[in-house]
């Protein structure tokens, strides 16, 4: 127990148990490779401190395995917020915080009358290098104002409070409540809830990939690179655990709407291609240098996501030639409708014609045919016929097709 | 600005609201605790907080006066500033469309002006939701940001509305309901609303869309509908029950496409098998199980009955549209079982 403590300092590593508890919640101890017994224990022991309730144990043959269990579509809030409210901290620094509000509240004094009066009001004797940098940091965060007198920095406290903007603004509440559960960097809407002492009592999200909020320091690092249009090198764990190097210029975030997943997607010069990573396998991004071409590999980009069904750039380096698929589905057009609906907001960057009655023709050019086969099997008992460029992807969607019918069949 | 900062943590949070008290027992500091910080923070944070003998503590952010309560040391309650990051996210949330549902252009106007300075937190051109369907919501449409407006108004103010609307299969109905929460599809990119009949509690799913009239009622429901029941009336009497392969990082993918439902699962070292029990919403069945689906051989439906039925049936329609003649499919040389 000794020496345990609730706050991190480091996201990383917790970001991966979390992740692993609430994926893989059929883990046990000892399938938490690389890490030790007592590292394990630790890192439960916290996240069961933040989550609560939602976590879960179950005794299996194999050992107790521990979950994060959570109907995320009947949630108010993300509980995986939690995670990024756990950050450790000095005792100077929570000193500091709220006697330093407290000073600048209604005055605008100096870095010295501060060290003064962080003595007299409440007899904490700080040098003033410390209180100057606290105060610069603040200023950064946008909770002191710092102007020039002379040759003195004058500070005062930020007037934007919770206060002013909700009493202002109406319906900025409820908008901020909306977009408190947003998957991109819905936590720091949660954290203007919490600041501002409210909770979301509307809103709920179907579809809801709560998990993929422990991705959002990597995301913020990568839109800081996009905005200064830099090179980026990311250190990237890929699904058997080994890591990669990459150097590339990162020009997109593609995500799913469906699977939650996010994707950076980068040129890179090396290959000469583009490729998408994604931002669950990203452990580190490090700012190189400014890209003279962002522009234009951002333009190329632009002309190739045409032909991107998902986020697969296939083999081909450069823009590439993708395969041609094409299927004929068969729908009936008085009684079924809204299945001819459905294929029409699905299509994505394929083309749909009526052949004959009640068969319609689906064809798409993509750079990767095999990234459309998870949804071509969702109309499975409709597909007349299938075919591609790619024979060999159509060929396994008949071998797949006559697996699942001697999976499904009938006990005799 | 950093997102992963103690000034956003449950310790900051959880003092502030202390301080914001001015005098108070060490019970009710516990209590605060409890509320605010982590479950394990009992141990933590009063130590840190409550003054020793000679009044001092880790913190000095709290005091003893003369009848022995605590007092902050503070002036005044600490002040709630909305920060740089905080600022930027809702620059950010000014140039998403469905931002109109809650702010009048006026507002937009003037918080846009407001927020002049400060950067969004990111740009939308630097997302790509490439799968998300095409027939969402029109967030432009007056009539449709007026419908939502009113729908809004009564779910925060538990007012029961008149409801006109054409279902689906184009069938009108009028209904008086009480709107309970609102439910957002990022795939459909389409709004829901939760209602509630106040005498029979007879629940309600409309697609927001769909309302051609609400109209308030100017009567207002005192009762807080129990949300728990609500759902549980519209969870599917049994899980589906799945097993899934190792074969084509099945159990991956699986477990993070099915992460937003609530499901048991297992594996078994001796198989690689996942066994899965999933619970769903009964109006979602056919989109769960057009997504089992597309998983292909490496996910096997095993129960129950009439669901796995359903899919039999599908993939028993396509085996014929693919082999009308009936090939020996045993011929294959792959393994048929998951």
């Amino acid at each position: 127990m000794s020496g345990f403590s609730e706050l991190i300092k480091n996201f990383d590593k917790t970001r991966d148990y979390i992740r692993d508890f609430f994926i893989y919640g059929f883990k046990v101890r000892n399938e938490f490779t690389g890490k030790s017994s007592r590292t394990y224990d630790d890192e439960k022991r916290r996240a069961e401190s933040w989550l609560g309730d939602i976590f879960r144990y179950d005794n299996t043959r194999r050992g107790k395995q521990v979950s994060i269990t959570v109907d995320s579509g009947h949630i108010a809030e993300n509980p995986l917020y939690s995670a990024y409210y756990s950050k450790s901290f000095t005792d100077n620094d929570i000193k500091l915080h709220f006697m330093l509000m407290d000073i600048l509240d209604g005055r605008s004094l100096n870095v010295h009358e501060i060290t003064e009066a962080l003595n007299s009001a409440y007899e904490q004797l700080f040098d003033e290098q410390t209180v100057r940098n606290k105060l610069k940091e603040y200023v950064t965060e946008g909770i002191f104002i710092c102007e020039k007198k002379g040759r003195a920095d004058i500070f005062t406290l930020s007037a934007d409070t919770a206060e002013s903007f909700f009493t202002e603004y109406e319906g900025l509440e409820d908008a901020v409540k909306f977009f408190s559960e947003s998957p991109e960097f819905g936590v720091v809407g949660n954290s203007i809830l919490r600041t501002a002492g409210i909770k979301n009592d509307i809103f709920l999200n179907k579809h809801n990939y709560i998990v993929h909020t422990l991705e959002d320091t990597i995301l913020l690092d990568l839109l800081k690179i996009m905005e200064e249009k830099r090179l980026a090198a990311i250190t990237n764990f890929g699904r058997g655990g080994k890591a990669s190097e990459n150097e590339g210029v990162p020009l997109k975030i593609f995500s799913s709407s469906q699977t939650g997943r996010r994707y950076a997607v980068m040129y890179l010069p090396k290959y000469k291609r583009y490729n998408s990573f994604r931002l669950d396998y990203i452990k580190n991004v490090t700012p190189l240098g400014i890209c003279g071409e962002y522009d234009d590999y951002a333009e190329k980009l632009s002309r190739c996501e045409e032909k991107c069904f998902g986020v697969s750039f296939g083999e081909r380096s450069g823009e590439g030639a993708g395969g041609i698929f094409r299927m004929v589905l068969s729908i009936n057009e008085e009684s079924e409708g809204f299945v001819l609906d459905r294929l029409s907001r699905e299509k994505r960057c394929g083309n749909i014609r009526r052949i004959d009655e009640n068969l319609f023709e689906y064809t798409a050019e993509v750079f990767d045919v095999n990234e459309m086969m998870s949804w071509v099997k969702t109309f499975i008992g409709r597909i007349v016929s299938a075919e591609s460029t790619n024979k060999q992807v159509t060929d396994k969607l008949y071998r797949d097709i006559a697996r699942m019918k001697r999976i499904y069949r009938r006990k005799e | 600005m950093k997102l992963f900062s103690e000034i956003y943590g449950a310790y900051f949070r959880c003092t502030e609201a202390i301080l914001s008290e001015g005098k108070l027992s060490e019970k009710r500091l516990r209590e605060i605790v409890s509320e605010k910080a982590f479950r394990d923070s009992q141990l933590f944070i009063p130590e840190k907080l409550i003054p020793d003998k000679s009044g001092n503590s880790p913190w000095g952010l709290l005091k003893r006066d003369e009848k022995g309560r605590l007092c902050s040391v503070l002036e005044q309650s600490p002040p709630r500033i909305i920060t740089a990051l905080q600022k930027s996210r809702i620059k950010a949330m000014l140039s998403d469309p469905r931002i109109r549902l809650f702010l009048s252009d006026e507002d937009i106007s003037a918080l846009s002006e407001r927020l002049k300075d400060v950067k969004p937190l990111y740009n939308r051109e630097y997302f790509r939701e490439f799968d998300r369907f095409t027939d969402g919501d029109d967030y432009e449409d007056p009539h449709y940001r007026e419908v939502f407006g009113i729908i809004l108004k009564a779910v925060r103010e538990r007012e029961i509305l008149t409801i006109e609307l054409v279902s689906r299969r184009g069938i009108r109905m009028t209904k008086n309901v009480l709107p309970v929460k609102i439910e957002y599809s990022r795939k459909n990119d389409k709004f829901r609303v939760y209602c509630i009949t106040a005498p029979q509690k007879e629940e309600y799913l409309f697609n927001i869309c769909r309302i051609e009239r609400a109209m308030p009622t100017g009567k207002h429901e005192s009762f807080a509908p129990d949300m728990e029941e609500f759902f549980s009336r519209r969870r599917c009497e049994k899980p589906v029950t799945v097993e899934v392969s190792s074969e084509r990082n099945a159990v991956e993918r699986f477990m993070m496409e099915f992460a937003a439902y609530e499901k048991r699962s297992e594996l078994d070292l001796e198989t690689g098998k996942c066994h899965a029990s999933i619970y769903y919403d009964k109006q979602d069945e056919t989109e769960l199980l057009i997504m089992l689906l597309g998983f292909g051989p490496v996910l096997k439906i095993t129960g129950p009955e009439e669901f796995l039925e359903k899919a039999r049936e599908r993939v028993e329609r396509q085996y014929e549209l693919f082999y009308p003649k009936g090939e020996d499919i045993a011929a294959e040389g792959e393994q048929a079982t998951v």
